[in-house]
Parts: structure tokens; sequence; C-alpha cells
């Protein structure tokens, strides 16, 4: 990693949606790298959260997002608004002529949408990066290097997320300002599914789609909705499975893992769960009778996404550019929606 | 009562360790012809070779799956059957733990094997863990077999969701490890292969902590031992066939050969 360790000139960040994530996120991670980036303005839908998130960073509040958009001090947007707004928002950031935009996940809520946003960056040469915090995990990458070619590279892929409710962790980051009222989610199974897919099963996605040698042909085999909140979805793409599972519960001990199984070696990549400034993820592979731990750079993937923006910003080339971006946005609409259509059929005959 | 004689084939006093296990249990066994109690390999034609069997108790090391009409139904000796991952020692206080397991739940069975061979016998092991365990499956389900693996998706009588899987994978030891996940509780267990006397991991997570039991350093392999004793003196029946018809009627139609 290139960061310059000194900065004469911070790059000015501006963000738009100040919720928890924002909050517990974005702005402990960015205060650690305060001579590389400087909060300057924070942006909510709420005058209030605005406000109080914006005095606690030092920043500007404001409710408009061109307010933001045209404030010239700022390089660099970070889309933390509700999913329905992130493909407007950073397509608008790349027009304004922004450095970077980094958005959080999902980059879009349709394929269409993050065409768009990728041609806007083509056009405009502004670079986004997706806030998918395990694909910038320094576990993650130091993991990838060792294993060495993904794609095909095992049969059998498992990620299993067993994790407290968010709240508990955003406590440990931040004290959140107007906490919004937990979501009264959708009953319907296929309903449930689908939010967990693109809301959770998203940050591994991504990975999962490393590991397959042909991500665009999927056949769901299982999807069932779990209580309180989580889901358990079997696929398998060209004879390699995947196992997609999450449980949200009030067990205190979380684990979230990402494991790979071959004929001869096999891995696990354990993360931390979301919100704590804890890292980097914890990878062992195992082969031929010799288990090998790494030891990554000591930081999570939130610190190592603007870490990587600030390289991006001078120059350097984004770790995943648009075409992939928008190819794991597809993939994981694309498991949500087949393991919709498998959920109605297993959930009923339940 | 002196030590009973143990004897039988040859290839089930190698793959069960009998000579080992024997000898750590001087008091109970001892190997001599002719023998009070056999062990018999658990391949093809086990349930045949056990009705056959005329000893005062029998042994099948590590079985595989079999038509259910060949199990017999009234054995004229006590019959163990002598799982890899089954049999451990610590699934009695697992059992307990398991017991009124919350409906809501699920239960994960995870099995990692060096050989594809070692596929089938791995299942029904499955489904003996879970019958043990207080869980068994009635409703099976295969969503994926290949000689990597497979994943099942079955449920218990009352309605908690399992899934079972097998990794195929040279890279680390053969073992079973059971999760249980509930909205307030957590059980996870380690079933190590029984090579060696490496102990069971068995913790239960709840919101006030963990709980790790105590570890009991004997394979599962003494552990059937010790207990083909005690249904041959009489202390503790076996019925380790009971419920083995079941579960081979379940899986009968699943396995890829059927
Ligand atoms: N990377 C991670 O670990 C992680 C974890 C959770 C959520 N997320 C993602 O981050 C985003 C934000 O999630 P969140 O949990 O902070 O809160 P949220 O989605 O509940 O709301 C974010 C904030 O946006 C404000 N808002 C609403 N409409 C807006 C608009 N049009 N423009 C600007 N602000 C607007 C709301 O008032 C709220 O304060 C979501 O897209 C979510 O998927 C990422």
């Amino acid at each position: 990693m290139s960061v310059s360790p000194i900065s004469p000139n911070p790059l000015g960040v501006g963000f738009l949606g100040a919720g928890p994530v924002t909050q517990a996120i974005h702005l402990p991670a960015l205060a650690g790298l305060g001579h590389l980036f400087s909060v300057r303005a924070v942006m909510d839908a709420d005058g209030g959260t605005a406000r109080s998130v914006a005095a606690r960073a030092g920043a500007r509040p404001s409710t408009s997002v061109q307010d933001v958009l045209q404030d010239e001090s700022i390089d660099v947007i970070a889309v933390c608004s509700p999913h329905p707004f992130h493909a407007e928002q950073v397509i608008e950031a790349c027009l304004a002529g922004k450095k970077v935009v980094l958005c959080e996940k999902p980059f879009a809520t349709t394929v269409e949408d993050a065409t768009r946003i990728a041609e806007v960056c083509a056009t405009t040469g502004v670079p986004v990066l997706v806030g998918a915090m395990h694909t910038h995990d320094p576990g993650w990458l130091a993991f990838t290097q060792a294993w060495g070619e993904t794609a095909g590279s095992a049969q059998h892929i498992r990620c299993s997320a067993v994790l407290p409710p968010n709240p508990r962790f955003e406590d440990f980051a931040t004290e959140v300002s107007h906490r919004p009222p937990a979501p009264t989610g959708p009953t319907a199974a296929a309903d449930r599914i689908r939010d967990g897919v693109l809301g959770l099963a998203i940050h591994d996605l991504p990975l999962i789609r490393a590991f397959l040698a042909e991500p665009g042909q999927i056949v769901v085999h299982e999807a069932r909705s779990l209580t309180p909140f989580g889901y358990s979805i079997i696929f398998s793409s060209a004879g390699q499975v995947v196992e997609l599972h999450a449980l949200m519960s009030e067990n205190w001990d979380p684990h979230w893992s990402f494991q790979v199984f071959a004929p001869t070696r096999a891995a696990t990549v354990t993360f931390m769960p979301s919100y704590v400034q804890a890292g980097p993820a914890d990878v062992v592979i195992d082969e031929a009778g010799r288990r090998t731990q790494l030891k990554a750079a000591p930081h999570n993937g939130y610190l190592g996404e603007w870490q990587h923006l600030y390289d991006v910003a001078h120059g350097g080339a984004p770790r995943y550019g648009t075409a992939e971006l928008v190819a794991d946005l597809a993939f994981a609409l694309d498991v949500a929606e087949q393991a919709c259509g498998a959920a109605a059929t297993t959930n009923r005959a339940a | 009562m002196g030590a009973l004689a143990v004897g039988g084939e040859l290839q089930a006093l190698s793959r069960g360790d009998v000579p080992a296990v024997v000898a750590s249990l001087p008091v109970s066994l001892r190997l001599a012809e002719p023998s009070d109690l056999v062990a018999l390999e658990g391949g093809p034609g086990w349930p045949e070779r056990v009705a056959a069997a005329t000893a005062r108790g029998v042994m099948v090391v590590h079985p595989t799956p079999a038509a259910p009409e060949a199990v017999p139904a009234h054995p004229g000796a006590p019959v163990v059957l002598n799982y890899r991952f089954a049999d451990n020692p610590v699934m009695p206080t697992a059992a307990r733990l398991f017991t009124d397991w919350p409906a809501d739940a699920m239960i994960e069975a995870a099995a990692v094997v060096a050989q594809p061979a070692e596929l089938d016998g791995v299942l029904l092991d499955q489904l003996a863990t879970l019958r043990r365990l207080g869980s068994p499956a009635v409703e099976l389900t295969r969503l994926t077999w290949s000689s990597a693996g497979y994943y099942l998706s079955a449920v218990t009588r009352t309605g908690v969701r399992l899934l079972l899987s097998a990794h195929v994978t040279t890279a680390t030891s053969p073992q079973l490890r059971i999760r249980g996940l509930a909205p307030s509780v957590a059980l996870e267990l380690t079933l190590p292969d029984p090579g060696t006397a490496q102990p069971a991991v068995l913790v239960r997570t709840t919101d006030a902590g963990a709980t790790k039991f105590p570890t009991l350093w004997e394979s599962s392999h003494r552990a059937g031992w010790r207990r083909l004793v005690a249904a041959v003196d009489g202390t503790t029946p076996a019925d380790d066939l009971t419920g083995l018809r079941t579960d081979l009627g379940l899986l009968a139609p699943l396995l890829p050969a059927s």
C-alpha cells in the first residue's frame, strides 16, 4: 500500500447521509486518518441528524445534496444514504467532478442503475469505490494473494455470519445520534431473504463470486428464512456449491467466516463484526499437513477502504474496476432473485 | 465377570483400532479366540454378517448404508454400531444440551472427510449423531452430491431445520461439526476423527457467556467397546439397531447409486 504518511493537503470529504454507518464506521475510521482526510460537510435529509453529526466531526451541516456537491473544498463524496438514493447521488457526485466517490453497499439496486453509474464514471473519469469492507480487508487481500487464482479453485464455498443485532456494535464504535427506528421488516419469507441477501450477504458475495468459474450460471437448491432474522441458501454454479447463511440473534459471540474446500487444501477467513474498528480478518490455510496463519496489516476493511481511496484520488488504479462492481451487483441481485423464487417453494412446502 | 475375549475380522480390528482399545481396557477385555465379542467391518454385507454372528456381543466398526430390511430385527446378541463420530463419549452430555431445542432454530452438521468413498458412511454417521442428540431427521432432501461432497436438507419431528453437508479434502483431519443456532442459544460440537483420543469440543453460548464442557480424552472406538461391555453384562442395553432402520430408509433413495 502506497499511502503517503503526511499530506500537507488532506482531501476534503463530504457525507451524504449521516446514519449509523457514517457515525460508527466512517467518522471513527477517518479520525485515525486525519493526515489524509478532513471531513468538511455532513449532509442528511434530517436537519437534526446533520447538525449533530457535523458538529462532532467539526464539519458544516447541510440538508442539501447540491450544496455539498458544489462545495469546492470537497474532493471526496461518501454516499451513505439509504439504498434507493445511492445510484442518483453517486452519478451526481461524478458529474460534479469530484476526485473519488465512495458508495456504501449496495452500489445500486438494479443492474441498469449500476450500468448507468459505470457509464458516468467512464465519461467523467471519476472513480467509484464500493464500501464492501470485506473486499478491502487486509486479511482477505493477503488470503487471495497466498491462495493464487481463485476462480474455480474450490468445490465448496461456505459463508456463515452469526451476529448480534447491529446496535450492539455501533455502540462500541460511537455514541449514535438520531438512531433510526428498528425497521419493521417484511414478513414474507421471500422478502426477508431478499433483504438478507442485499443487506448482509452482499458483503461476501463479491468474495464468493471471485471463487466461481461461472458466476453467471447459478441454480438455487434451497432458500430458507431463519428466525429472528437470517437466511440459509444453498446454490451451485457449474458444479461448485455455495452455502450462505446468516443469523442475527441475542448470541453475544459473533462469528463471520468465509471457507473454501478444495481436494488438497482448505481455508477459513474469519472477519470481525461490522462497525467495530477491529481487524484484520484472521486467515488460516491448510494444505499438505501444514497450517498457515496469515498476519495481515493490523486494520480492518473500513480503514483499508479509505486508505485505498486516498491512493485512487492520487491516480492509483482502483482495486475493483466499475465492470467488476457492476458484475458483483448483478451477481448479488441474481442470487437474491433466485433465492426468493426458491424460498417461495421451500418455505411453502415446510 | 472376567475379561471378555475379543476377536473378529482383520479389517475390523485394524479400522477400529481394536488391539489398542482392548489394551486400554485390560480388566474388561482381552484379545483371544474363541471370542465372546466379535468385531465386524461395517462395509457391504455387514447386516448379514451380524445376523450370522454367534458371539455374546457384536461390534460393527464404521457401519455404512445397507438395505433396511437386511438389518436383523432381533439379533441374538447385543449389537453396538461403532460410528466414527456418533460414538464419541461426549454425546450423552451434548444430547442433554440439545433437549427441547427450539423449533425455530437450525442445526448444521458439517463433516470433513478425505475420500469420496467415505461419503455414504459419513452420512449415516451424521444421521446417527443427530438421532443420538435427540434431533433425528425425519425428512431428508438431497440438494447436491458429487465427489466433492454433498448438501442435504432435513427437518426434525419438532420442525427444527437441519442442514447436513460433507466436504471432501485432505487438507485437514476428518471431523464432524454440529452447530445448533437458536435465537438465544448456540451449541457447537466438534467431533474429531477417532484415530487418536483427541477430545471433542462442546461449547454452549448464551447472552450470558459461553460454557466449554469438560474434555474427554477417549476415542469413539474405546467408548463403543465400553458400551458393548455394558450391554453384554446387562448394565445398559444397546438399542443401536432401533432407529438405524429408519435412517437407512431415509437415505436409501438419496444415495447416488440408487
Ligand atoms: N458497510 C457496512 O458495514 C454497512 C453496514 C450497514 C449498512 N450499510 C449501508 O450504509 C447505508 C446507510 O445505512 P445506515 O445504517 O447508516 O442508515 P439508514 O439507511 O437507516 O439511514 C442513513 C441516513 O440517511 C438519511 N437519509 C435519508 N434519505 C436521504 C437522502 N435522500 N439523502 C441523504 N440522506 C438521507 C437518514 O435520515 C439517515 O440518517 C445503507 O445503504 C446500508 O446498506 C453498510
